[in-house]
């Protein structure tokens, strides 16, 4: 007996702390959302509590109306679906009002989301029938990469078997063919909503017109306060490493290299807390006191012009740069000019307009919008350098000048002293 | 007789046995060392940022300088200026100054005047060795310093006249020097109680905490009304911000503060006499 107790005793609180870690879940109607954040299309989901939903003003996003096991998970102190045990679609049409208003009364449609630098970059969304032809144009050039694929691994097979026996460089290598980049997800049903700032309310309806319990959600659609071009500055020492400049107040200081990569990009200013709620709607973490800039899409398409002095109105295009190792063993690496527009799979390396910088003084940039500059996208770059021996020393001088005066005191006193 | 700005003979002679009294002391001295050593940590800091990865990105790299010069400045003039009536009182030189035709007001006015001209140079000093700083170091140096300057000015003359109305109250130096204390010290902590509690999001605070919170907000909002160091704050992030009409009503509301400060000490002697 005494022999069982010792395991028991070690197995019941093991017991206990693995029922605590399964978490109970609810049948829940939640949404789905493909939302617009300024930058492309994030996936966010939105359980019944709380029952607010938040999209970007003016474009477009996609809301799915599904009904899933929702539990509690401790550790993010968040509410997470579990589409494994449940995936369903609810049928209905969506209602969007505001006040009494019924504004859009809106039917599925087909979407998908296009990737057009691979699955890791920036989301389109293409809508209706546009996002199928986008899907079988997606597939067709898939099969024909497939078929290429095959007959560059016959042709290298042969190509391999002829230098084996006529020797090396008898005949050129064959070319592999290039894998297409852009990746459509396939196509799905959901309601697209495209509206303009403001406050909504949005609920499922049946088909004969009645509201679908626990489908209500109150929808606020915001906007930018502040809109301008920001820059992304990337410093050539650590180019993984870019800073953003949001605002034309904000001057962009170097020390060390002669020349700075600047990525010009379109950016918003949101509310800190209806931003966040946009990207998860279960965030309690910011603060609506608080403000935050986004950038969202790059603008290389533009001449970039170069003023003050050491600019001289030169005008500038963007290029494609290659970040190459340096050879040997050594670490390191040195940003070139590439030779070609796009980057193959195995190169690193930036799209960006490379700018002076002056050996001392300063250099204006802007984009151009035709012949006029670009609303808010100047900016100043500087060079900086640390001299602040001669300015601590300037701040000693006050303290020099108290203790010539207690000196001066105590002289007085002394010879008033004596006297 | 009265000489220009309703000045007596009286307070521009009390005014300027202040400010020699003041300038032959060697206290400014150091506060302002303290001060500058401080402007200048704070950027070279943000060069030393700057050198670390080659490049920075800054809006305002002379606003935070400024500010935090000014916090010591601005707590070395009220704790100066506390001190000034209640010495006096507790030295009994007061009450001799008080058989000659001197008024109330003509010795408010002259100490207040010594110690905006005290305040004039300590800003000066600051602004002329931050443009120093930016023409040595190369950092953008606005066009809205000036203004920048001008609101430290209005800050530390504020200040000062806040500290004279507690010596005008206090009897004793002692405890003109505690109530001071007492007051930072109750403000800065409404103040981050405040900035904690607003910035949590609503949720995650319980019934009590959100009315804490709501109460919090009403009375560091009514005591930032009041405080010169909130005027202060809200002028620099008007320029930051760039929007003239905010940085006009923070200047504003620091001369009306002033001139309350002064109101109330004048007040404040008739109400606690000359002596101890």
């Amino acid at each position: 007996m005494k022999r069982l107790l010792v395991p028991l005793a070690i197995a019941l609180p093991l017991l206990a702390s693995a029922v605590a870690a399964q978490p109970q879940s609810t049948t829940q109607l939640v949404y789905g959302l493909n939302a617009f954040d300024g930058e492309g299309y994030s996936a966010v989901f939105s359980p019944s509590d709380p029952p607010n939903l938040y999209l970007l003003a003016d474009n477009p996003s996609v809301l799915q109306v599904k009904r899933t096991e929702v539990y509690y998970w401790p550790a993010t102190e968040q509410y997470v679906p579990d589409w494994g045990a449940r995936n369903e679609d609810v049928e209905g049409r969506l209602q969007i009002r505001q006040g009494s208003n019924i504004l859009h009364t809106l039917q599925r449609q087909p979407f998908v989301l296009v990737f057009p630098q691979g699955s890791y970059g920036p989301r389109q969304l293409v809508t209706g029938e546009a996002a199928i032809a986008a899907y079988d144009e997606r597939l067709r050039l898939q099969s024909e990469y497939e078929r290429a694929l095959d007959q560059f691994r016959r042709e290298h097979d042969k190509w391999l078997e002829r230098a084996r026996r006529q020797g090396p460089a008898s005949e050129p290598k064959p070319q592999e063919p290039e894998k297409p980049t852009r990746v459509v997800s396939k196509p799905m049903q959901g309601f697209v909503v495209n509206l303009p700032a403001g406050r909504y309310s949005l609920a499922l309806v049946a088909s004969e017109g009645s509201e679908i319990a626990g489908s209500r959600r109150e929808l606020t659609v915001l906007t930018a306060r502040r809109r301008g071009i920001g820059y992304r500055v990337i410093p050539p020492a650590r180019w993984t490493s870019p800073l953003e400049s949001y605002t034309q107040r904000s001057v962009i200081y170097a020390t060390g290299s002669d020349s700075v990569f600047v990525q010009p990009m379109v950016v918003q200013e949101f509310n800190e807390l209806l931003y966040a709620r946009l990207k998860n709607p279960q965030d309690k973490t910011a603060s609506a006191a608080r403000w935050t800039w986004v950038g969202g899409q790059m603008e290389f398409g533009r001449p970039m012009q170069l003023g003050g002095a050491a600019g001289a109105g030169r005008v500038v295009a963007s290029s494609q740069y290659l970040v190459e190792q340096v050879e040997g063993q050594r670490l390191g690496y040195r940003i070139v000019r590439h030779t070609r527009e796009t980057l193959q799979p195995h190169e690193r390396g930036f799209r960006a307009y490379e700018v002076p910088v002056p050996a001392s003084g300063r250099i204006r940039i802007a984009l151009l919008c035709g012949d006029e500059v670009c609303p808010a996208s100047e900016r100043e770059i500087r060079r900086v350098r640390s001299h602040f021996g001669i300015l601590y020393g300037l701040a000693a001088v006050p303290l020099v000048v108290a203790l010539g005066l207690v000196v001066r005191r105590r002289t007085r006193s002394r010879i008033s002293t004596v006297a | 007789m009265r000489w220009g700005l309703g000045l007596t003979r009286a307070a521009y002679a009390i005014g300027r046995q202040e400010l020699g009294s003041v300038l032959t002391s060697p206290m400014p001295y150091v506060w302002l060392s303290a001060a500058l050593a401080l402007a200048v940590f704070v950027l070279d800091s943000h060069l030393d940022t700057i050198d670390g990865l080659g490049l920075g990105v800054y809006a305002d790299p002379l606003i935070y300088p400024i500010a935090l010069a000014g916090l010591i400045l601005g707590l070395y003039l009220a704790l100066s200026a506390s001190t000034t009536i209640t010495r006096e009182r507790e030295a009994g030189t007061l009450e001799v100054l008080f058989w000659t035709p001197t008024s109330d007001a003509d010795l408010v006015l002259g100490k207040v005047l010594a110690n905006v001209v005290v305040a004039a140079v300590l800003a000066a000093a600051v602004t002329a060795l931050l443009i120093l700083g930016a023409l040595v170091t190369g950092v953008a140096s606005r066009g809205d310093l000036p203004l920048a300057a001008l609101a430290l000015l209005g800050f530390l003359a504020a200040m000062a006249a806040l500290g004279l109305l507690l010596s005008a109250l206090a009897k004793r130096v002692r405890a003109a020097v505690v109530i001071l204390t007492g007051i930072v010290v109750l403000f800065l902590s409404l103040r981050v109680a405040a900035t904690v509690l607003a910035a949590l999001p609503p949720e995650q605070l319980s019934g009590p905490m959100l009315l804490l919170r709501d109460g919090l907000l009403v009375v560091s909002a009514a005591a930032g009304v009041a405080s010169p160091v909130q005027h202060f704050v809200w002028a620099l992030e008007a320029l930051q911000a760039q929007d003239l009409s905010a940085y006009l009503k923070a200047g504003g509301a620091s001369i009306f503060g002033l001139g309350v400060s002064v109101g109330l000490s004048v007040l404040a002697l008739k109400l606690r006499g000359v002596r101890p």
